[in-house]
């Protein structure tokens, strides 16, 4: 699934280290997320919408849609 | 909430004191039970201390698995699935091989350490392929 984390992250100059200490998680899960190597379950999907203030689907983009 | 980090850092905080005293019983049975010969209820309690270490070392990594991130768990339990699958497959052809081959036994107690030696390898791997 393809995401727009990475231009998120880098409006806000985080770090992926530093998005992953926001979100709970360690650093190769951010890591694999953007890379869309990861999808991530609906409630860690829901901490990202809500620390960036977007809706879900306005950050992750479903191939399908 | 756990953070992954504090996932890590119970996980060592379980993981190795059962580990180091699994390692001094393994030297230190085998002399105590020397002396114990022949074997009685007392052998069979110090023979299976190692294994209970061994027990504790295995429900570390069961709550390092609950307690840690998602990504961190889906990478180890494929890890571990891919572990257990290949230790599984090599004990079971080796024990037919005993059985048909006249291979040489291979002691029960080396299936975990076999489990261990592919199972590093594995997490690498997946890790790998997801990151």
């Amino acid at each position: 699934m393809k995401n727009i984390l990475k231009v998120l992250r880098a409006e806000r100059d985080w770090s992926q280290a530093d998005l992953a200490e926001r979100l709970d998680v360690s650093r190769q899960s951010v890591n694999a997320i953007e890379t869309g190597k990861y999808d991530p379950s609906l409630p860690l999907a829901f901490r990202i919408s809500r620390l960036f203030g977007k809706p879900i689907e306005e950050i992750f983009k479903d191939g399908a849609a | 909430m756990t953070t992954p980090q504090q996932a890590n850092r119970r996980y060592h905080m379980r993981f190795w004191p059962p580990m180091i005293v699994y390692a001094a019983l393994c030297f230190a049975v085998p002399e105590v039970i020397q002396r114990l010969a022949p074997p009685t209820p007392v052998v069979w309690v110090l023979a299976a201390l190692p294994g209970l270490m061994i027990g504790f070392v295995i429900l570390a990594m069961g709550r390092f698995i609950i307690e840690t991130d998602e990504f961190t768990r889906m990478v180890h339990v494929r890890a571990g699935m891919i572990a257990l699958g290949l230790t599984m497959f090599i004990a079971t052809t080796w024990g037919f091989l005993e059985i048909y081959a006249e291979a040489p036994d291979m002691p029960l107690f080396l299936v975990l350490p076999l489990y261990f030696f592919i199972y590093g390898p594995a997490t690498a791997l997946v890790r790998r392929r997801y990151g």
